[in-house]
């Protein structure tokens, strides 16, 4: 039976050709859309992930003060790593317009140059440039370039995976490869600039590394920061006036307790020493006393008196004998001996108090002394722990870290979520219209599968049946979409901001093995589905109920309309009757339009972003210092920022702590004299989702510590995830002094010796960087954009056409009766407006909300606030243009009333 | 009896809309038999037709069918028993309009494994000159044909009309019923006929007269007049 029925499904694709015309157009511009926008991004993903596989990029980089002696670097080579020097020079072009050019030598090993055009250099003054900058500056091979006096000849442009984005600084927001390129000397040629005095700037002590086997960075970090370096070793002017200031105070506490110290055992040992006399004056005077005491006593029992005197009992035997006594002499001699023994006993007693209390005080000193060495011992291990001893190494930089690695592929990252996301709602779209369609058949052919039904026709023979179409069409469709992707047609289009801005090469389309099971899988699985959830649910209906088709009545069709005039009337029971389809046209309007607010959001998003970045950036300049003078330069603001991390969606950034006097002027920030309450940017609030008086917790993962705030405030800022905190307070945090800043704030361009700074960063660039963000989005915006309107015409169309063929015997009919085109067009067609017009007003706002929900789930991995406002006039402007769309379809529909014959109803039964 | 119907009740809608359609009809058609049920406008004809198709079930009663009960049958054996037993005909031909004349009579020809001899019955029914058209370019008369080849092709036991006649013109009346009753003849078709046409009872068998939900005669013709004598069709 299906054998007959195949033929069916060829003439009935025959017959609604501009039906399953337009359906497979949609599925196929919807797999084209999403093959195009995912593979472009696939492509350059899977080509910079396979240059850097080629050209060996690093696992890492460092820089050094000074570079690394030989057992040090063989000592690397022994935990497994291959390490690199990566030395270069930073040269300022003398052509006035502040161009510099970064000088490696050619590499070999690591980070090998990828070569667009051209060769490697082989004569001494050959050179090879990098990609961004020769295209910038016109240079290509064959031509010549002037580098400190030299000329070189261009034998190559290169890329390079350590600058797949050509950063000056990894702290700079964009890339501008007008003022900043790369170029690569033969190691005689850059020898030669080294020894020539052209050098502006000192030789920086870059090493690349990659592990053999086990990444272990965190091991090799640690090992790399237990290399000491003697301070003077070090051949930078800069460095060593900073290091005087700051480095230097280790040594002064080390030194103050030391003499404590000293000081200290000095008191403790004379302390000592008298202590060890206690007992010989003590013995002394005891045995002065003794002596005296056994003289009177003899002398009273040389006088007839039987008395033993001891230290407890003289003065009471004594006493006595006085009393009994008649001789005054003896009297007076016995009070005379009782006074002296009472003075002898004094001063005992007083040699014994003054004993103890030396005593006491060589104690006291032996504490003294135990504290200094414990104060010592504290101040020792504070240093052990701190490292204040100087580490050679500078920076360390692993490359997920580095913003210049897999930058290419990291952008991507926005653009396959996106084109994932869309695809999706694309296919809820796809399976809603292919839903309608089959509806629409089934109850057209209501009484003929009843009358099949009747026979004895299976419920599963005719969903096989009516399935085949929409799935044959929906694989075809998709097969022709992703066909037409492959080739690739799109993808430059697509692709072309990428290549403008990062430094890769051009890659060949590819669309990954899950795109391809993607475009042939998912619309017929899609077909498939729905069809069978709506065929069954069709189908069980019993077989008389089909051959009657029987339609549920609505609730609502007896709603008094009375007080209407005719057409209105008519036009809204037309509708409520239709209200299936009415509610399709106003979902695949719904639909049409999430997909429509991606691109959306991403235009806001940019737009936004520029603006605010524009306003919100009231500073100048931004320079971040290495090595801060010591009074902040006149005219400038200092701060202290101190970088941390912050995780959300599985992405890790960068936040700022930023310490700010309370009158800086560049940022609206009420700061409070507290460790603990701060205020955000409203970025940082917006990526996020905080509120006030919530509590953030942001960490230093360099040293396994967290810091924990709470957001008294939320400012306005949309550059950047900032915590503005008071300067006094976060230094007090940070343990560092009282006039410590390491970023200055200025309005106009300072004169900062360039060896003081990490970066500069100035208002042009952060806006230029915002704009950046925009050229690199908007080809996804109107292939979005585009793309979404085709799809509502498509569907406004289809869903419009659905409506009317329902009511193909009601035109019929009326048309017999007399009506002309242009009433019949108002009964039927025009009435659709009224449905687009209310539901527009319903879904636009309600497709802007949803998005709004759902686009932080895109560009999640994107370091900006979510600033996706729109302003009330965009509304107003969709709106417009969705009526306009109506209007379009209308005009096209109109025709097909025509086709509408008279004999329709007399054919037909209703 | 091959059909047979006792006391099958059935009723449509609940509470004021409530209408008993059957009130209890009791009736028999012997094998090969042709047997008309007349009856007036919602007298339940249709609804008794359709029952005894198992297109519609019953609030009570028994309706046997070469001695197996129908009433009671779950979906499944439902679907075997009318792609068994059973041949339908409409008032209106339900036909496949993008299929021809043999594919439409295709598409009932394989849900048997006995089915009739396709050309045969394109030329018993006088269909073989049409069989490569489609249901639009057919007359009524050639499409109730069609539409009766297509209920005959899978050999039927039972082939059950509604109203077969009932939006054609007198002449394709008439020779719609000359073939119903060549393949009775030809096949041993057993067949109900529900009609409103009065001249239809003297062709057949045995006629089923209901009023208002109930039998109210039932007879054998003795003298069964042949189709094509016929009057006022």
């Amino acid at each position: 039976m299906q054998r007959v029925l195949r033929k069916r499904v060829i003439r009935s694709l025959k017959k609604h050709f501009v039906r399953y015309s337009m359906l497979g157009l949609m599925i196929a511009m919807a797999i084209f859309l999403v093959v195009t926008i995912v593979g472009s991004a696939e492509t350059l993903t899977k080509g910079t992930k396979d240059l850097a596989v080629d050209t060996s990029v690093e696992d890492g980089e460092f820089e050094v003060f000074v570079p690394l002696s030989a057992n040090e670097e063989e000592h690397i080579k022994d935990m497994d790593i291959t390490l690199n020097e990566q030395f270069y020079y930073d040269y300022q072009l003398e052509d006035g317009e502040d161009v510099t050019l970064r000088l490696f030598k050619v590499r070999d090993d690591i980070n090998k140059l990828h070569y667009v055009s051209g060769e490697e250099p082989g004569d001494i003054h050959d050179v090879a440039i990098e990609k961004r900058y020769a295209a910038e500056h016109d240079v290509k091979v064959g031509d010549s370039i002037k580098i400190a006096g030299v000329n070189y000849k261009v034998t190559g442009i290169v890329v390079t995976s350590d600058y797949d984005a050509p950063l000056k600084s990894i702290a700079d927001t964009s890339c501008n490869s007008k003022y900043f390129g790369l170029a690569f000397l033969t190691d005689k040629a850059y020898e030669e600039f080294k020894n020539s005095d052209k050098a502006q700037k000192a030789e920086t002590y870059l090493y690349t590394y990659k592990f053999n086997k086990e990444v272990d960075n965190e091991g090799l970090k640690d090992y790399l920061n237990d290399i000491k370096v003697d301070a003077d070793q070090i051949d930078d002017e800069l460095f060593q006036e900073y290091w005087d200031r700051t480095g230097g105070v280790e040594d002064e506490l080390l030194d103050a307790v030391s003499e404590l110290r000293d000081a200290t055992n000095d008191v403790n040992d004379a302390l000592a020493e008298l202590s060890d006399n206690n007992d010989d004056i003590n013995d002394g005077t005891t045995k002065i006393f003794d002596s005296y005491l056994e003289q009177t006593s003899d002398a009273l029992n040389k006088s007839g008196y039987n008395v033993t005197l001891n230290e407890d009992n003289y003065g009471k035997e004594l006493d006595n004998i006085i009393n009994k006594s008649d001789s005054s002499i003896m009297v007076l001699s016995l009070k005379n001996a009782k006074k002296k023994l009472n003075g002898l006993k004094e001063y005992k007693d007083g040699i014994k108090e003054y004993t103890d209390g030396v005593k006491e005080l060589s104690d006291g000193a032996d504490e003294m002394s135990d504290g200094v060495n414990d104060l010592d011992k504290a101040v020792n291990d504070t240093l052990d722990e701190f490292d204040f001893g100087l580490s050679n190494l500078t920076s360390f930089l692993i490359q997920s870290d580095n913003p210049r690695i897999f930058a290419t592929k990291n952008d991507k990252l926005v653009d396959i979520e996106v084109g994932v996301f869309a695809g999706i709602i694309l296919f809820i779209l796809l399976a809603y219209v292919i839903s309608v369609f089959v509806v629409h058949s089934i109850e057209t052919e209501s009484s003929i599968i009843g009358t099949l039904y009747s026979m004895g026709v299976t419920k599963n023979d005719l969903l096989l049946h009516y399935i085949t179409l929409p799935v044959v069409v929906s694989f075809v469709a998709g097969l022709v979409g992703l066909l037409i992707a492959s080739t690739g047609v799109m993808a430059p289009m697509i692709a072309e901001s990428s290549y403008q801005y990062f430094s890769i090469p051009e890659f060949d389309f590819y669309v990954p093995a899950y795109l391809i099971v993607y475009s042939v899988v998912v619309p017929p699985v899609v077909a498939v589905i729905v069809n069978v959830l709506v065929i069954n649910n069709k189908l069980n209906r019993t077989p008389l109920s089909l051959i009657r088709n029987e339609v549920k009545q609505a609730k609502n069709k007896n709603i008094n309309l009375k007080n209407m005039n005719f057409i209105s009337a008519f036009r809204i029971r037309q509708m409520l009757k239709e209200i299936r389809s009415t509610l399709a046209v106003v979902f695949g309007m719904f639909l049409s339009l999430l997909i429509f607010m991606i691109g959306v959001n991403c235009f806001i998003l940019c737009n936004n972003i520029a603006k605010d970045y524009a306003d919100d950036t009231k500073f100048g300049y931004m320079y971040t210092l290495k090595y801060p003078e010591e009074e902040p330069p006149k005219d400038a603001e200092p701060a202290f920022a101190y970088s941390c991390k912050k995780a959300t969606m599985g992405y890790n950034f960068d936040v700022t702590i930023l310490g700010i006097n309370d009158d800086n002027p560049y940022f609206n920030v009420d700061t409070k004299k507290s460790k603990v309450d701060v205020v955000v940017s409203s970025a940082f609030a917006e990526k996020f989702k905080l509120k006030k008086g919530q509590e953030v917790v942001v960490s230093d993962e360099d040293k396994e510590v967290k810091y924990a705030f709470k957001i008294r405030d939320i400012t306005k800022y949309s550059s950047g995830f900032y915590i503005f905190m008071d300067i006094d307070e976060m230094r007090d945090m940070m343990g560092k002094s009282d006039d410590y800043y390491n970023v200055l704030f200025t309005d106009e361009e300072i004169n900062i010796d360039p060896g003081r700074l990490y970066s500069t960063t100035s208002r042009a660039d952060i806006v230029k960087g915002s704009e950046v963000f925009t050229s690199l989005m908007m080809p996804m915006i109107y292939t979005l954009s585009f793309a979404s309107i085709i799809i509502f015409i498509l569907v406004l169309y289809l869903m419009m056409k659905v409506m009317i063929d329902r009511s193909s015997q009601n035109i019929s009919l009326i048309k017999v009766f007399g009506y002309k085109r242009k009433e019949v067009k108002k009964l039927y067609l025009d009435g659709n407006m009224y449905i687009i017009a209310l539901g527009a007003v319903v879904v636009i706002p309600l497709a802007k909300l949803i998005m709004n929900e759902l686009f932080p789930f895109m560009v999640s991995n994107v370091a900006c606030g979510l600033n996706i406002k729109a302003p009330l006039l965009f509304f107003i402007c969709v709106y417009v243009v969705i009526l306009g769309l109506y209007f379009l379809v209308n005009a096209f529909l109109v025709r097909r009333l025509d086709k509408y014959s008279l004999a329709e109803i007399l054919k037909n039964r209703e | 009896m091959y059909v047979e119907v006792s006391n099958v009740k059935k009723s449509y809608g609940e509470g004021g809309s409530h209408v008993q359609v059957l009130k209890g009809v009791t009736a028999g058609v012997e094998r090969g038999e042709m047997c008309v049920i007349q009856g007036t406008s919602g007298s339940g004809k249709s609804t008794l037709l359709n029952c005894i198709g198992g297109l519609d079930d019953v609030d009570s009663g028994s309706i046997k069918i070469g001695g197996e009960e129908i009433v009671g049958l779950k979906k499944d054996e439902l679907y075997d028993y009318r792609r068994d037993t059973i041949g339908f005909i409409f008032q209106f031909y339900n036909l496949i309009p993008n299929l021809t004349v043999r594919e439409n009579i295709e598409v009932c020809r394989y849900l048997t494994d006995s089915p009739l001899d396709m050309d045969e019955l394109l030329n018993v029914l006088g269909l073989k000159e049409h069989e490569n058209k489609f249901p639009s370019q057919l007359s009524g008369g050639q499409q109730q044909r069609t539409a009766i080849a297509r209920a005959l092709i899978k050999n039927p036991k039972l082939l059950l009309c509604d109203e077969p006649t009932g939006a054609l013109d007198s002449n394709t009346s008439r020779d719609i019923l000359i073939l119903l009753e060549k393949i009775n003849r030809k096949y041993q078709t057993t067949m109900l006929i529900v009609t409103h046409n009065n001249s239809i009872k003297d062709m057949v068998h045995r006629v089923i007269y209901l009023k208002d939900g109930e039998v109210m005669k039932t007879y054998v013709n003795d003298v069964i007049v042949p189709a094509r004598e016929l009057e006022d069709l």
